[in-house]
């Protein structure tokens, strides 16, 4: 069919196909988006569906099994779980947003730079990023955390700064594939300024890519964080899924209070799971190949 | 067989970070515990210790990969 194509008058209406058909025409992707919509719309509603759950709650229902009351039971301070996960989700979006801004504020200067200046300058920049992709990386966090200080800002800081590597590689690759084109070489000639060409002809280049690499850092940021207050070094002051996970860990009640630590550890896992389908859907729809007539 | 291979090496950071939540979790004493022990007692030395020793492995594991690659792949030669 493929072999045919090539043979056929190609008409006005043969052009390739768009992002968005392409996107949408792709089950997980579009499962993924839905997915991160119903996260965001629980985390922007999260006052409407209850009040923060704070300091001890009622006495009299300490560890209730989930009901219609509370929907995912209560925690041994009586306080509602299922409060406490649509507020993490809150904690788990600002956390991913602001991990992916800083890897990009670091990621795409260093992987730009690496590729256009090739030779020494290049590997010197590689080598440090291989030195942070190739470094255990929880440690590290667990460390740098400990040391900052518990605050939201503290872990998203710590994540960003070591998982920067990533993008840089990911933007490194496509700024060399860029540089083998024509119209990078025109831009050379024609003496435009080195930062000009980087910033307005390689970075939307490989911006695409870079897209994909973020939303698939989104997951892993999430993931890092649940680590980290899973381990009492994130924010006390917020809810976050690992810190539910932690408070039903620390209380003896991991086994016998199922819902406290089912609940949250099912959240994490679709949260990751509709990135990755989301970042899937994405990549499709990028893929010259799948945009064929 | 050469990817697999690199991907191996590059997963043994991430293998040591998650072997650090399980050994929370089960109270196994490995080098997870130790981390994140001395980090609630803010054991600088212990720290250093701990670290140095996975950077070595890490790195020993990164040499172990590249001599693999040779042993995998005729065309490639150790200089």
């Amino acid at each position: 069919m493929k072999n045919e194509n090539r043979f056929m008058i190609i008409s006005q209406n043969d052009k390739p196909k768009g992002f968005f058909y392409v996107f949408f025409h792709h089950k997980l992707g579009v499962c993924g988006l839905c997915g991160i919509l119903l996260f965001i719309l629980m985390a922007i509603f999260a006052p409407m569906l209850g009040d923060m759950p704070q300091g001890y709650g009622d006495f009299s229902s300490v560890q209730l099994a989930p009901s219609a009351e509370h929907f995912f039971g209560t925690d041994a301070m009586g306080l509602d779980v299922f409060l406490q996960v649509v507020w993490g989700a809150r904690t788990s979006i600002r956390m991913g947003l602001m991990v992916v801004l800083y890897s990009i504020l670091i990621g795409v200067p260093v992987g730009l730079i690496a590729g256009f200046f090739g030779k020494k300058t290049g590997e010197f920049l590689m080598g440090v990023t291989d030195l942070f992709l190739t470094l255990p990386m929880l440690p590290l966090m667990i460390m740098m955390a400990a040391i900052l200080g518990p605050s939201i800002e503290n872990v998203a800081l710590v994540v960003g700064v070591l998982s920067w590597p990533r993008i840089a590689r990911v933007t490194r690759a496509a700024t060399l594939e860029a540089m083998g084109m024509q119209y990078i070489e025109a831009a050379k000639c024609l003496g435009i300024p080195t930062g000009v060409i980087l910033g307005k002809h390689v970075f939307p280049y490989a911006s695409s890519f870079i897209l994909v690499e973020t939303t698939m850092l989104m997951a892993t940021a999430i993931l890092a964080e649940s680590g980290i207050s899973f381990l009492g070094l994130g924010d006390p002051t917020v809810w976050s899924w690992g810190k539910i996970l932690q408070g039903a860990q620390q209380n003896g009640i991991f086994f016998q209070a199922w819902w406290c630590s089912l609940f949250p550890s099912i959240f994490i896992l679709l949260f990751v799971v509709s990135f990755n389908f989301f970042s899937l859907g994405i990549r499709e729809g990028l893929n010259p190949r799948s945009r064929e007539i | 067989m050469i990817p697999t291979v690199t991907i191996t090496g590059f997963l043994m950071g991430t293998m040591i970070g998650g072997s650090l939540l399980t050994e929370t979790i089960f109270a196994y004493p490995g080098i997870g515990r130790l981390i994140y022990e001395a980090v609630g007692k803010l054991d600088y030395p212990v720290l250093q210790g701990a670290f140095l020793t996975l950077a070595a492995t890490v790195i020993v594991i990164g040499i172990i990969v590249d001599l693999l690659y040779a042993k995998l792949d005729p065309r490639i030669k150790l200089t």
